[in-house]
């Protein structure tokens, strides 16, 4: 199978990507419970997906936490609410703008390293081989890297917060003279469990998602050279929608239930 | 082969690291919800709960000691509520702490506060209701205040219909401000005044002098040595006087009697019944004199019996003059004489 026109966002094409994702996944899942899970290889996603993207997530984290108190630090100064800051940028961080930040990165990262590796697999006929030498190539290639995305991003968002909460701190030492201890309990004195389960089940939800359509515009690319920066394009542009599309629909649901 | 080793591990220290961080904000927001403890539950039941929630803060004398963990319904409409105490911190929570509904600043969430109870009560148990303290909403304050503005505004329109009376000049406090005669009456009074207290200093002045009779109640030694042994005669008799009442105080003399002797006041009585039934028989009496047809009524009422009376003694008068004169006579006679004589003589 083979995506019409890749580079085109009309209509057509869109449903058929949906229907073609969905697919997708219940190969996905099918192939999770049915075939041998390629323990080595998802390690080595993991390695790929997860550990190398900490340096970018960690820095990015560090800043966003910093950045996020600077500029809100003169707003709540001028209220004489300085003392929310701490809670309201780890709250901020933790429930929304870690998880969808961290998530974007991650598919920027990842998800377009997926679908440009698959697509190039796919335009070499390395696919067609390993189905020609009996070996799974859907097993192999896109039940690891999407198993190794789904776990790998809530891991690396626990890092992303737990950074960011470092940075918020180094922001808010460089105005006052707050101890880290008093930081710490006015940071988290409004955090309940309702915060920090959703977002969590919400950044499994944006992995899943990213390792599944960077998979799947990866595995279903078009021929040709030019199709795998395609595939690698679709794969970051899709998985980014996709996230903001989870993320209002967890708003909506985590409303509901809390 | 290494290779492969060395991102294993590094991917296994990465996913520990994750989930270690994980577990950590687990414990830490338990930890603050009072999750890994054995809470002491304790509830308390509320009119209105002013947007209460579940894992909200229980703070006894501003420090958190547990959360609320749930709210319900009661039939009666009220809200009831339970907390999670922590268990070394129930120990300040007493029997008869009251429970209030507060908030952490203007823009904080709600908080249970718990008021401190007695100091030697005894402490909360397991499924106690504490009693609960309504505070004032918002609400009824910014209620409150906008009646007090409504009422600022009447005031406010009253006292501008006044100051503009007091312009036109009517009323008193408009003459006050506008009538030329009220100055000029002020400003004879306050010459009078200044005559007045002129005049009140001269006469200080002739008072300290010893001059006239104030004069020398300041100044003359004499009259103040006299009016000191006028307060000394003052003196002792208002002792004789505290004396004379101490005697009839401790009924000595006809006074002490009268007021401490009882058998005095039962003759009083006595007496007093007598003379009632004395003048009752002499009210008789005076009846039967009044009577025509008694002796005394003819003595004092008839002019012919008195007239007869006079005549009658007039004639005794006259009978007794002829007697005494007839007995003379007779003494002078010679018998008689002889007889008396010889009387002396056996005497």
């Amino acid at each position: 199978m083979e995506r019409k026109s890749p580079n085109k966002l009309n209509f057509e094409q869109l449903l058929m990507d949906i229907a073609g994702i969905t697919t997708f996944l219940f190969r996905y899942i099918g192939s999770l419970f049915r075939n041998r899970f390629e323990g080595r290889e998802f390690i080595n996603q993991c390695y790929r997906t997860g550990y190398q993207s900490l340096l970018l997530v960690g820095i990015t984290a560090i800043i966003l936490g910093l950045v996020l108190t600077i500029q809100i630090r003169p707003i709540l100064a001028d209220l004489g609410a300085e003392a929310w800051l701490p809670n309201m940028v780890f709250i901020s961080v933790l429930t929304e703008m870690g998880p969808v930040i961290f998530a974007l990165l991650f598919a920027g990262k990842v998800g377009s390293g997926i679908g440009a590796e698959l697509s190039s697999m796919r335009v070499t006929e390395q696919i067609d081989a390993m189905e020609v030498s009996a070996t799974n190539p859907f097993n192999y290639l896109v039940v690891t890297r999407v198993s190794a995305t789904t776990i790998m991003l809530p891991l690396l968002v626990f890092f992303g917060d737990l950074l960011a909460f470092f940075g918020s701190f180094i922001g808010l030492k460089a105005y006052s003279d707050i101890s880290f201890k008093l930081f710490y309990s006015r940071a988290f004195s409004e955090v309940y469990f309702r915060d920090i389960f959703p977002a969590t089940i919400k950044t499994i939800f944006f992995g899943f998602f990213i390792g599944l359509i960077a998979s799947y515009m990866g595995y279903y690319s078009g021929k040709g050279t030019s199709g795998v920066g395609k595939a690698a394009n679709a794969a970051v542009v899709a998985s980014s929608l996709v996230i903001f599309l989870i993320d209002l629909i967890a708003v909506q649901l985590t409303d509901i239930l809390t | 082969m290494k290779k492969k080793l060395q991102r294993s591990i590094l991917v296994g220290i990465f996913v520990t690291l994750g989930l270690a961080i994980f577990i950590a904000a687990i414990y830490l927001v338990g930890k603050k919800e009072n999750l890994f403890g054995s809470p002491v539950r304790v509830s308390a039941i509320f009119n209105d709960v002013k947007g209460l929630r579940e894992g909200n803060k229980v703070r006894l004398s501003g420090i958190d000691i547990g959360t609320v963990s749930s709210l319900s319904f009661m039939n009666d409409n009220r809200v009831f509520i339970q907390m999670n105490l922590e268990e070394e911190q129930v120990l300040y929570v007493k029997k008869d702490s009251k429970v209030t509904i507060g908030s952490e600043g203007l823009m904080g969430s709600k908080v249970v506060m718990i008021l401190p109870g007695t100091i030697d009560g005894i402490p909360v148990q397991e499924y106690d209701t504490l009693q609960t303290v309504e505070q004032v909403d918002i609400d009824d304050i910014l209620e409150e205040v906008n009646k007090s503005s409504q009422n600022i505004a009447v005031v406010s329109s009253e006292l501008i219909s006044i100051t503009r009376k007091i312009n036109r000049g009517d009323g008193v406090f408009g003459k006050i401000f506008t009538d030329t005669t009220l100055t000029q009456n002020l400003d004879d009074a306050t010459r009078n005044i200044s005559y007045i207290t002129e005049n009140l200093y001269d006469l200080s002045e002739k008072v300290n002098a010893g001059e006239g009779i104030v004069g020398k109640l300041f100044a003359d030694t004499t009259l103040t040595g006299d009016i000191g042994k006028a307060s000394a005669n003052m003196d002792e008799i208002t002792n004789n006087l505290r004396e004379i009442t101490d005697k009839i105080n401790q009924g000595q003399g006809i006074f002490g009697r009268m007021f401490t002797d009882t058998s005095l006041t039962n003759n009083l009585y006595v007496t007093s019944k007598n003379l009632q039934s004395t003048t009752g028989s002499l009210m008789l009496l005076a009846d039967k004199m009044n009577n025509d047809s008694s002796a005394l009524n003819l003595l004092i009422d008839d002019p012919t019996f008195a007239d007869s009376l006079e005549i009658l003694i007039q004639r005794l008068n006259r009978g007794i003059v002829e007697a005494t004169e007839a007995a003379d006579a007779v003494q002078r006679s010679g018998l008689i004489r002889a007889f008396s004589k010889k009387k002396k003589e056996e005497k």
